[in-house]
């Protein structure tokens, strides 16, 4: 990356809802949108310098996110990410 | 999803004159939004009735409008103008209670104008204390425990559930006016009385004390697609009890964990969700008790005011710009920051890596029968804000910003005896305007910080700090200068002290200090504020100075102008004086040069980060000023615009090289210095009242027989006639050399001859050095003897000969050109039986430039700044005085109401905080709507209507005109004994009323009944003025309109003889009429 994220005040946009999330980051690398296989789709992406954040299988039930969701110290706004993780857990049950 | 495009022009409402609870903060935030949306292609119309605004500047909106904020005005405004939006959030509580007029009476509705920014239900969800505290319920939230009361009966209900101490406030008012706490059923009945009246719907909610608990404020951004940002967290170091705005305010928050920052995080974006504010900007108060965490939502505003001006500042996050954008439809996700140059986007949310210090300035010593003790009733005039590495340095560093004649933790108590110990453990208690200092003198006492904190419930964090400041301070004073070491030292201005502390401390001048810290390489370097706390690179050059290694100042070696702003308004020295500021810097960019702005008010447009090329938001001071100008080398420094402030450090920045530019420290002091300014008078042949100085006590009484009184008395250099009175003889001047002042052989006390009921008049000028240019005659509506400041004035004059006024501008000319002025100077002048007076003579700014540059249509302080960089009123063709075909008057704003028990008469001492403008094709027009604009209630013509005469002797002859236009406009009139003799003898008819001590029924019997309409009360002579003021108090709290002067009551009967009839104009069409 040209430019690390290093805070707890990262905007990164949800790409299917539009919602914009504060959130806590630490991290210097990023994952080239560009080259991602067919069978992962882009899910988050930073509105400050583009780079990917978050990725899902289309064939599996997988998600990630770059960054801290777990957030201490730092803003809770990605919270609900372990919610949908939860909800996937039960769903397969 | 971009812009909307089905609206296209937008009518902005502005706050109107600056009162207490509405400040220069919303020019600031006004003149952002403006900007932000003409960018953006819309035509923006304005509605202000300040005249002293950026916002109202002609070129910075399609139309403004100076006219009052009435509905009934703006209505006006919209027919003509056909708004299609109506923008109300920028202009405070006036413009959120004007817009929801409108939206009440039908008019955005009639001429389908739609509100912007924040809907009627989210306002009125917000501001009613019911709606409100249901909508917390839904979300979970919890408000303090309240209840609404609408009568007394309920009142009592409630307190009887609640308990004492109960908190009171009335709904739908600023700055808590009309609140308080009350301990007992006497303060509880008084306090809801008032409040009943205060309040707009009659309704007051009653709370539950939450007294001493921690509060915090967060600023919230939020946009219609749901996006949120906090943009700062602010701390109060003052405890719950005292309004936020009189409280110490310390941003980021210093003493709260990440996990209850995150609660209050979350909270404060779910009562956005709740409230409705869909896209804008609000604030959230929260309170939480430091002994169980219970945390509640105080209130919030669903608008740009105070605070969020304060987060702008602290943060570098223009919330006022960013919420206009808002407002029109855009996302936080398509707005970049431009601060960083659009590194980064608005959705970023701002993180800073220092601590921002606010500090609250009061001038009780204008109002000495006010209660000076800290409640919930917004009290303060002003604000400095500091910016430091640490919470000691921004603290000391705001300490010495506040011009109080501190440089730091300066001790009030000097010698702990059980009677000052008793006074400072008081001062804990019950806050008043200086308990940060008494909390210093507590611990150099030897108090504990839990003794301290169980006093006074500040945080225990801050005690600590403030602790070790103090113990400091205790290690230097016991050593001498030579024996600390460049680390040492370094270490001390790390803490943030002061030169002329630490001077102080030493025994040594504050430049002997200086001159040992810099040649040991001591000196500050300068950080950005970049809202990213340098996580990306800002190329906005909005900085503060700390000691550390890495100075982020990147100086260029262009040629540069520098400006020093005038510090944290007061009485006497306000948003005028900032006004004259940026226009200076406006104008020296437009030239070509790099301009830098040194300032510490938060409040204001000068600290904008770009207003000039580069801002240095520092105390203004002559170590903070000296170091920036070493590290800038500006080839001009401008003094003359920032009031007393900045030139009050002319001489000596002069004595250390630094290139003051216009007119120069020594003509500035020959015109203040009386001895020199008489001797000048002299040489010119101009006359002046008699005068004398006082060097003694003795002197004092042995000077008036060759000057004759009345007598008007001061200290020598002051501003705003601070402690100035009119004695009408040898007992009340022994009275005022005894209580008012400390006469010595340094600090004289002068004395004039008083000329009675003479005309005074203002004049404003420009000169490059050569030729002089006037500015504005305006003629004061009052006699002399009222402060200039606190005087309406009309320009042009409306009873002055033509001939006077000629002689008058000669005389002005000549005295410009002997004091060789290179900018602007002020007047003022007296005609009084055929004579002309020279008063005073100001070779800077005045308060008036505004107002002037808003009736002629020329900016005078732009031409005057120019001249002073070395172009002359030729080559800028300004060479004609503009004399306006339409009148304009200035009416001053008082704040009366919120001081009970002050006496509202005017005096020579300046007590107003504001000021409004009025145009109209005659003086009566303009008059009544200047009355209208600054709340003054013009007495109704309809119904019975009595008024109630009583003058003093000089007046006796005058009031007989008055009373034969109040009968002819309708009204039956009364009078105490000697003024209805007086207007009996020429023949009208009126009864008698008695003076308060002369038996009931009274005149206050009278008043309190509701049976006089309009009051005319002119006094003289202390006894005779503390005799009165009953009946002027009981007006004020009546709200029965009043005059204090026949000249007043003269303009006021012009006034109603014109009419109500409201008739809008255009700034920009009466400018192009202007000229021809």
């Amino acid at each position: 990356m040209g430019h690390g994220h290093h805070g707890a005040n990262h905007p990164v946009q949800d790409l299917d809802t539009g919602t914009v999330m504060i959130t806590s980051q630490n991290h210097g690398f990023a994952a080239d949108e560009a080259t991602l296989p067919s069978n992962v789709r882009a899910t988050h992406r930073s509105l400050f310098d583009g780079t990917l954040q978050g990725i899902e299988r289309t064939d599996r039930p997988a998600f990630s996110f770059q960054g801290h969701p777990e957030a201490s110290p730092g803003p809770r706004d990605v919270a609900p990410l372990f919610d949908r993780f939860i909800a996937m857990m039960q769903a397969r049950r | 999803m971009p812009k909307r495009t089905d609206i296209n022009s937008i009518l902005i409402i502005g706050a109107g004159p600056i009162v207490i609870g509405q400040a220069c903060e919303f020019d600031y935030s006004g003149a952002q939004a403006c900007k932000a949306l003409r960018e953006e292609g819309y035509r923006v119309f304005w509605v202000n009735s300040n005249p002293a605004t950026i916002m109202t500047d002609p070129a910075m909106a399609d139309a403004t409008y100076i006219e009052p904020i009435t509905w009934q005005a703006v209505e006006k405004i919209i027919e003509v103008e056909r708004p299609d939006a109506i923008l109300p959030t920028m202009g405070g509580q006036t413009a959120l209670n004007c817009a929801l007029d409108l939206e009440k009476h039908g008019v955005l509705a009639k001429y389908s104008v739609e509100m912007i920014g924040a809907n009627a239900d989210a306002i009125n969800m917000a501001e009613d204390r019911d709606l409100f505290d249901q909508a917390m319920k839904r979300i979970g939230l919890e408000c303090p425990n309240a209840q609404v009361a609408h009568t007394m009966d309920e009142a009592w209900e409630i307190q009887a559930e609640l308990g004492f101490p109960t908190i009171i406030r009335p709904s739908y008012t600023m700055g808590g006016s009309g609140g308080g706490v009350a301990y007992n059923k006497e303060e509880f009945e008084e306090i809801c009385t008032r409040g009943f009246e205060l309040s707009n719907n009659h309704e007051l909610l009653i709370d539950e004390s939450l007294l001493g608990w921690k509060e915090y404020e967060m600023e919230v951004v939020r946009d219609k697609n749901d996006n949120c940002i906090i943009v700062c967290a602010i701390e109060n170091f003052d405890p719950m009890g005292v309004h936020t705005c009189d409280s110490i305010t310390v941003a980021p928050a210093q003493t709260l964990t990440d996990k209850e920052y995150q609660i209050m995080r979350d909270a404060s974006l779910a009562v956005l969700r709740e409230i409705g504010v869909e896209n804008g900007g609000s604030n959230v108060q929260f309170g939480m008790d430091p002994k169980t965490g219970r945390l509640v939502v105080i209130e919030m505003n669903p608008r740009v005011s105070r605070s969020p001006a304060l987060a702008s500042k602290a943060t570098g996050f223009p919330i006022a710009k960013i919420a206009a954008k808002l407002a029109v439809g855009y996302t936080l996700d398509e707005l970049q920051n431009d601060i960083t140059g659009g590194q980064t986007p608005a959705s970023f949310e701002p993180s800073i890596e220092y601590v921002v210090t606010k500090i609250p300035r009061f001038t009780f010593e204008k109002f000495p029968q006010a209660n000076d003790r800290l409640t919930t009733q917004m009290k303060s005039v002003g604000e400095v804000m500091a910016i430091g590495r640490t919470f000691q340095e921004s603290l000391q560093k705001a300490l010495r910003g506040m011009e109080t004649g501190n440089d730091g933790l300066d001790p009030i108590v000097t010698e702990f005896t059980d009677e000052t110990m008793a006074q400072i453990k008081g001062e804990l208690q019950a806050a008043g305007a200086e308990r940060i200092f008494f909390v210093a003198d507590a611990m150099r006492a030897g108090m504990s910080v839990e003794e301290i904190f169980a006093l006074t419930n500040i945080d225990r964090w801050f005690l600590v700090q403030i602790e070790d400041l103090v113990l400091t301070e205790n290690a230097v004073a016991k050593r001498a200068l030579a024996d600390f070491s460049a680390r040492e030292l370094y270490q001390l201005k790390r803490k943030g002290f002061g030169d002329a502390r630490l001077a102080k401390l030493l025994g040594v001048s504050e430049k002997e200090f200086r001159k040992t810290r810099q040649p040991a390489g001591i000196r500050p370097v300068y950080k950005r504020v970049d809202t990213c706390a340098a996580e990306f690179a800002s190329d906005t050059a909005y900085m503060y100075s700390t000691y550390e290694e890495e100075c982020e100042a990147d100086v260029s070696d262009r040629q540069k102008i520098m400006v020093l702003g005038g510090g944290p308004n007061r009485i006497g020295q306000g948003i005028e004086f900032d006004y004259c500021c940026v226009h200076a810097a406006f104008a020296m960019r437009d030239d070509g040069y790099e301009t830098i702005m040194v300032n510490c008010n938060p409040e204001t447009v000068s600290t904008d980060y770009d207003t000039s090329d580069r801002l240095y938001f520092e105390p203004v001071t002559l170590e903070d000023v000296l170091e920036i100008a070493d590290k800038e080398k500006p080839v001009g420094v401008i003094v003359q615009f920032g009031g007393q402030t900045p030139l009050k450090l002319a001489r000596e920045l002069e004595a250390a090289g630094v290139p003051i530019i216009g007119t120069t420290p020594d003509a500035i002091d020959r015109a203040e210095d009386r001895e020199r300014f008489q001797v000048m008078i002299d040489k010119l042949g101009l006359k002046q009242p008699p005068n004398a100085t006082a060097r003694s006590f003795e002197d004092a009484f042995a000077k008036p027989e060759k000057i004759g009184y009345p007598l008007v008395v001061r200290p020598s250099y002051v501003l705003g006639g601070r402690a100035m009175e009119i004695v009408y003889d040898a007992s009340e001047l022994e009275n005022y050399m005894t209580n008012a002042v400390k006469v010595s052989n340094d600090s004289p006390v002068l004395l004039d001859h008083f000329l009675s009921a003479a005309v005074e008049v203002d004049i404003d000028a420009v000169s490059d050095g050569q030729q002089v240019v006037i500015g504005g005659i305006m003629q004061h509506v009052e006699q002399a003897g009222v402060h200039s400041g606190d005087s309406a004035c009309a320009l042009p004059p409306y009873s002055l000969p033509a001939d006077v006024q000629d002689e008058m501008r000669e005389q002005v000319k000549k005295m410009a050109v002997e004091l060789g002025v290179k900018g602007l100077m002020n007047v003022q002048l007296a005609w009084q039986d055929g004579e002309i007076y020279v008063i005073e003579v100001n070779p800077r700014a005045s308060r008036t430039v505004p107002f002037v540059s808003k009736c002629i249509g020329t900016s005078l302080a732009q031409i005057a700044a120019r001249c002073m960089a070395g172009k002359t009123l030729a080559e800028q063709g300004f060479e004609r005085e503009i004399v306006p075909h339409f009148y304009s008057v200035k009416e001053a704003v008082f704040p009366f109401n919120k001081f009970q028990g002050v006496d509202p008469i005017l005096s020579p001492e300046m007590k107003s905080t504001g000021e409004v403008m009025g145009s109209g094709d005659t003086f009566a027009e303009a008059f009544f709507k200047a009355q209208l604009g600054a709340g003054e209630a013009i007495p109704a013509l309809d119904g019975d209507r009595k008024a109630f005469l009583s003058v003093r002797e000089p007046d006796k002859q005058g009031i007989i005109e008055v009373a034969r236009s109040l009968l002819t406009l309708g009204f039956t009139l009364c009078a105490t004994r000697g003024t209805a003799a007086a207007i009996e003898a020429a023949g009208l008819p009126v009864e008698h009323v008695n003076k308060v001590y002369e038996g009931r029924p009274h005149i206050v019997d009278l008043l309190k009944n509701d049976e006089i309409a309009y009051i005319v009360n002119t006094t003289a002579g202390r006894q005779a003025i503390n005799d009165s003021s009953i009946i002027r108090r009981t007006a004020l709290a009546r709200k029965v309109p009043y005059a204090t002067t026949l000249a007043g009551a003269n303009a006021v009967c012009m006034a109603l003889e014109y009419g109500r009839e409201i008739t809008v104009r255009r700034l920009q069409d009466l400018h192009a009429g202007a000229s021809q």
